[in-house]
């Protein structure tokens, strides 16, 4: 028997949906769709906080510098990779310094090493002057707390293997207060400790480019004032790139993925209840025909 | 006894946190905390070991014995050492030989990179699908979260966005009602989670610290 068009739409098979899917999120980087573009609020608070660095910098002798916290894998670069690289870009054609460190991923400061390398050559900026990777120190709290006090105690050796004292950039930071601000990127956790043992010491302003999924965990932070600003997921990316104006990086370009596959998501869930409703009220008809028929 | 010492370590351990905490600045204690943190570094290396061991153990068991799927055992082990040398080998020999650099790349940024991000992208089309087949407005609170589902989707991207710019009323339109969901009723929940998860921390950490937490060697007869 012929099934009712409200439960065919109902049992769409599966690798129907994964095919589209495939399409939708291949197709605009074969065809970019122009695409308008909003920015949140808390990403201007993040670029306005760099801005305010980058201003007190081109006067200072002791230049600020931002602490890049690069807490993610391959596995979500998808979204960090962006968020990194506009915040690189913002900081190097700013004059901002900064430092690559990880506690958790050791993967996360070599993709970041990645992207910075990139964008210095870019930009004709050097490394030792203008940025520093630490790379990958594995720290339980203690270890951080001490870190806290002093980085020097804790790192002491860049990725390259030169004492970090005697990197040039490094003249700029004695302590953990010379840091401005933390730039925390991550698919998980770890920001928490930056917020709970940093800034009450210090007030060191933090701040988070994060995977869209943790985006609403951060709300209290961001609420409290405790973080400064966020990039959330692919668009907070892509809403920075628009600011600095690096409007060729993976975040703008991924957008028009993003918006299809989010199109066609709703448009299977709401396929799925449209067919789901009409079964409904199908099977209450029936009912009451053969309740009346019975009587 | 080993249990007896456990419980001694693990309590003067806490205890220089917590009197670290609760202590004037100037007590001093702050110098001999860049000692305490290096001291648990040499520690978190020695667990990194075991791990490793471990790891070589159950494998290696698995390839002598030829288990059913031993053949994965011998990938893990072998990507290990693989790894391991590649990285062992850059960073040590300088300046890096052209192969060592040849080998790490192939390994780490032509290998695990792409290999990690394609199996966390089958998410998406797992997720279209899920959605598809499992979100069904079967009541009243499925509906009210279906529908702030789409609003916060719809929120999140730029065509979304535009779809609602028309409104003259800002408050009206999609971005600013996903920030309104997301700022308070969101923040409020996640707040009260937040609360809870960390009156349970506090209460396992005082059951660790004082050696009461059942489970794990605790309940064992070392």
């Amino acid at each position: 028997m012929k099934k009712p068009w409200y439960e065919w739409i109902q049992s769409i098979d599966r690798r129907i949906i994964y095919l589209v899917v495939f399409v939708l999120v291949s197709l605009p980087f074969f065809i970019p769709i122009p695409l308008p573009m909003d920015v949140s609020e808390q990403v201007q608070k993040l670029y306005n906080k760099v801005e305010e660095i980058a201003e007190y910098n081109k006067t200072a002798k002791k230049k600020k510098v931002v602490l890049f916290s690069m807490e993610w894998d391959p596995a979500v670069q998808a979204e960090c990779w962006p968020q990194t690289e506009a915040m690189a870009e913002h900081c190097l054609t700013r004059g901002v310094p900064f430092i690559l460190f990880s506690r958790w991923r050791p993967e996360g400061p070599t993709l970041a090493q990645q992207i910075a390398e990139k964008r210095a050559k870019e930009h004709g900026k050097k490394y030792g002057e203008d940025w520093v990777n630490f790379g990958y120190k594995r720290m339980d709290l203690p270890a951080f707390l001490a870190f806290i006090k002093d980085i020097y105690s804790q790192v002491t050796k860049d990725t390259e293997g030169t004492p970090i004292r005697t990197v040039p950039m490094m003249k700029h930071v004695e302590s953990i207060r010379d840091v401005d601000l933390i730039f925390h990127v991550t698919g998980s956790v770890g920001v928490e400790q930056w917020i709970q043992y940093l800034q009450p010491e210090t007030g060191v302003d933090v701040s988070i480019g994060c995977t869209a999924i943790i985006g609403p965990e951060m709300y209290p932070y961001l609420d409290s004032g405790q973080m400064v600003g966020m990039m959330e997921g692919l668009s907070g990316a892509a809403q920075y790139e628009r600011l600095v104006g690096h409007l060729e990086g993976r975040g703008t370009r991924g957008m028009g993925s993003q918006n299809l596959a989010h199109f066609w998501i709703i448009a299977m869930m709401i396929l799925g209840n449209v067919g789901y409703v009409f079964q409904r009220r199908r099977e209450r008809l029936d009912k009451q025909r053969v309740e009346m028929s019975g009587e | 006894m080993r249990k007896k010492l456990l419980m001694i370590l693990t309590f003067i351990g806490g205890l220089y946190y917590f009197v670290y905490w609760v202590m004037p600045v100037e007590s001093r204690l702050e110098d001999t905390l860049a000692y305490f943190g290096k001291v648990t570094l040499v520690i978190g290396g020695f667990a990194f070991l075991l791990g490793v061991i471990n790891m070589v153990r159950l494998h290696g068991g698995k390839i002598v014995l030829k288990r059913p799927g031993y053949h994965n055992s011998v990938a893990l082990i072998v990507a290990m050492i693989a790894m391991t040398l590649a990285e062992l080998l850059r960073f040590y020999i300088k300046p890096t030989p052209d192969w060592v650099s040849k080998a790490y790349d192939l390994l780490f940024f032509h290998m695990r990179t792409p290999i990690d991000s394609t199996i966390f992208s089958l998410l998406a089309f797992y997720m279209a699908s899920a959605a598809y087949r499992a979100f069904r407005i079967k009541s009243l609170e499925a509906g009210i979260m279906m529908a702030v589902a789409v609003i916060v989707m719809l929120g999140q991207i730029t065509v979304g966005i535009s779809l609602t710019k028309w409104i003259p009323s800002e408050m009206l339109q999609l971005q600013n009602i996903r920030e309104w969901f997301m700022k308070y009723w969101n923040a409020a929940a996640q707040r009260g989670i937040l609360f809870g998860a960390m009156v349970g921390a506090l209460a396992l950490s005082m059951r660790i610290w004082l050696s009461l937490e059942r489970g794990s060697f605790f309940d064992r007869q070392l």
